[in-house]
């Protein structure tokens, strides 16, 4: 569909919020199998940014924030050519988008409590899970930690904390506090909540943790919350052609069920969002 | 007062020898999955026909990731050939693909004569393919792809082997990886070929300057994309003017204009591909656009143009 470009600011040196806004761009296609219903948290759309053959292919991203049913809202960082021509647009470039795209986080049933970790641009999707969490789904609690590079990259930390959402944060530079990896500020949480419970494991039960950003952060997150005995679930990323499950270009190796062997999945179609467990990083 | 003249509807028909079409355009061997991702966008009673993601004896894992990457104007991937393997196709992709009303093209592939064989059978019983076409021009697998497809004999046995396994219609889908394609079309033809499909990907590699390492994991892959169109209508061109048998032309097919060239060229049918990802409406605006362009053209039959370039 096309959409109409409102708002596409840069946020921090090098980060941008784009708010874009066609007719249902915040709900599922018609036609699709969830016709009519919202775009859930983690799903993504593909961007065709530019008219010519170059680029050529549509950019993914996430949902950062759903504004209404007719405005979505992203969250990217100009990496390449393509977001940097995305960052050129000005509210009333049109630009054709194709989504919501891919799975979402998954909330099963008896989780209570949710720890949204992200680092640097991983907050994108992160922060759509949030915005669900705290105005849809009062039976659950959710503590955020957000890490970046320096300050200026921890990305989302106040809007995180405007919902009432415990928040942690963690520079590499010490800019910010507390200096080092965020996932030893998640580490420590873990641990401490387990031992004021004083009921060892079962206190982290119903807990899930979503963790979004760079791949030595989702590895360390994710033999974490298999250590604790938590359940991960991660957004992961992938080169993309098609979006749609229609080109197989996008496949990771995850296992397949409990005999330890391992299958092709796809990032745009039974992703991105996988189960941390089962990915053979 | 003027008097307006309703422009009488052109006839889109085409035919690939026994193979007739409603309108010349195709979705292109695995750039459409086996339809049903694009079934969500239109309907697809609306092509001329679609081919399937090439389809081997057995199901296949496919190359390890990362499986493409973007270039100027194209993308290079190894998917090498994932596929559900026939049996699974036959039971539960075919019957979907049955209830359009548009013709089913296999694409097949195989590691040895026989396999191809042996899939080329196993499709000839299954009700709602209506051709085959025979790939043996994949440059992302060991055996079988290439390896036939840029040997002259090798060809003519595959083709035949194909040939003698069905009475389906059956498409060679040759490789432009040769310095000339007409031999090899030529062969395609005596073996019993009764269309081409012209062209599969060009072998390219691309390389990440930071990581100095090959951009996909199979280091080189197929190129595809708006950068192969003008070597594809040169091969179309060359192919259509040496050998008698009718041309599906592809390769950066993203629009009418495009699709119209190939047709001038000599091509009887035209696939979109790459175009698919990048505008999955991208075959329906391409039949409407051919449609437009004999209208203004005062053209009654898309057959009219086909090799009609002015060389
Ligand atoms: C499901 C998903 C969701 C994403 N969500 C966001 C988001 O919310 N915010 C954000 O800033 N980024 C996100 N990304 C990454 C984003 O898609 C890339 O940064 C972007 O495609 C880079 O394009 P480019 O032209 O600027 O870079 P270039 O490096 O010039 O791109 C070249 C090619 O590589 C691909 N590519 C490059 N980096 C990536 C990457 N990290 N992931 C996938 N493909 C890549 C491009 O799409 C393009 O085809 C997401 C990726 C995926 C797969
Ligand atoms: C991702 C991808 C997968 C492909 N898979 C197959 C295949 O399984 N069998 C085949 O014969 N051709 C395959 N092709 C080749 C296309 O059918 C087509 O010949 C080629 O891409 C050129 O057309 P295009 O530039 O319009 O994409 C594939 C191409 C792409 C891009
Ligand atoms: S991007 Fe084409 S299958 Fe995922």
């Amino acid at each position: 569909m096309i959409a109409r470009i409102r708002k596409n600011e840069e946020l921090t040196s090098g980060y941008f919020l784009v708010d874009i806004e066609a007719e249902g761009i915040g709900l599922h296609e018609a036609g699709r199998p969830a016709a009519g219903r919202p775009a859930v948290p983690g799903q993504f759309y593909m961007l065709k940014v530019g008219q010519s053959t170059d680029p050529l292919l549509r950019r993914p991203l996430s949902l950062h924030r759903k504004l209404t049913d007719d405005s979505v809202r992203f969250l990217y960082r100009q990496s390449g050519r393509g977001t940097a021509l995305l960052s050129r647009l000005i509210p009333g470039d049109e630009l054709d988008v194709l989504g919501p795209l891919g799975n979402g986080f998954p909330i099963p049933t008896g989780i209570k409590h949710a720890l949204i970790v992200g680092g640097g641009i991983g907050v994108a999707p992160l922060m759509a899970l949030a915005d669900y969490i705290s105005d849809e789904r009062q039976d659950i609690t959710a503590a955020a930690f957000i890490g970046g590079r320096s300050r200026e990259y921890v990305l989302g930390a106040d809007e995180f904390r405007r919902k009432r959402i415990e928040t942690f944060t963690a520079t590499e530079d010490g800019s910010l506090p507390r200096k080092g990896l965020i996932t030893h500020v998640l580490d420590d949480y873990i641990r401490e909540h387990m031992r004021k419970d004083a009921c060892g494991r079962s206190t982290v039960c119903g807990w899930a943790v979503y963790s979004c950003g760079p791949k030595a952060m989702l590895i360390s997150v994710a033999a974490m919350a298999k250590k604790y005995g938590i359940k991960n679930y991660t957004s992961m990323e992938s080169n993309m052609a098609c979006g749609i499950g229609a080109c197989m270009g996008c496949v990771i190796s995850v296992l397949d069920g409990g005999n330890g062997s391992s299958v092709y999945k796809k990032v745009c179609d039974d992703g991105p969002v996988f189960d941390a467990d089962d990915i053979i990083w | 007062m003027v008097k307006t003249l309703t422009p009488i509807k052109p006839s889109l028909a085409v035919k690939l020898g026994p193979l007739t079409l409603k309108n010349p355009v195709i979705t292109a061997s695995g750039t459409f999955g086996y339809g049903e991702e694009y079934s969500k966008y239109f309907d697809l009673s609306l092509l001329g026909g679609i081919t399937t993601k090439g389809l081997s004896l057995k199901p296949m894992q496919g190359n390890p990731p990362p499986r493409l990457c973007e270039t100027p104007s194209g993308m290079l991937n190894a998917i090498g050939l994932q596929n559900v393997g026939v049996d699974e196709f036959i039971e539960k992709k075919l019957p979907f693909l049955a209830g359009f009303d548009t013709k089913v093209i296999a694409n097949i592939f195989g590691n040895t004569v026989e396999e191809y064989e042996a899939v080329t059978a196993r499709l000839d019983r299954a009700k709602g393919v209506h051709a085959i076409e025979v790939n043996i021009s994949c440059p992302n697998v060991k055996n079988g792809g290439m390896a036939f497809g840029t040997d002259l004999e090798a060809t003519y046995d595959v083709i035949k082997a194909v040939r003698n396994a069905t009475s389906l219609p059956v498409i060679a889908k040759l490789s432009p990886n040769v310095t000339d394609v007409v031999p090899f079309a030529d062969r395609a033809a005596h073996a019993g070929a009764d269309a081409l499909s012209l062209i599969n990907t060009l072998l390219g590699m691309a390389i990440d300057i930071k990581s100095r390492k090959p951009k996909i994991a199979n280091i080189t892959g197929g190129l595809s994309g708006p950068a192969i169109r003008p070597v594809a209508v040169r091969i179309v061109w060359q192919v259509y003017r040496a050998v008698g048998l009718p041309i599906i032309g592809m390769g950066g097919i993203m629009d009418a204009s495009d699709a119209l060239e190939f047709m001038l060229a000599g091509a009887t049918a035209v696939a979109a591909g790459t175009a698919n990802f990048v505008n999955p409406l991208a075959p329906v605006e391409i039949i409407a656009g051919i449609e437009r362009y004999l209208i203004e053209n005062g053209i009654d039959h898309a057959r009219h143009i086909i090799g009609q370039v002015q060389a």
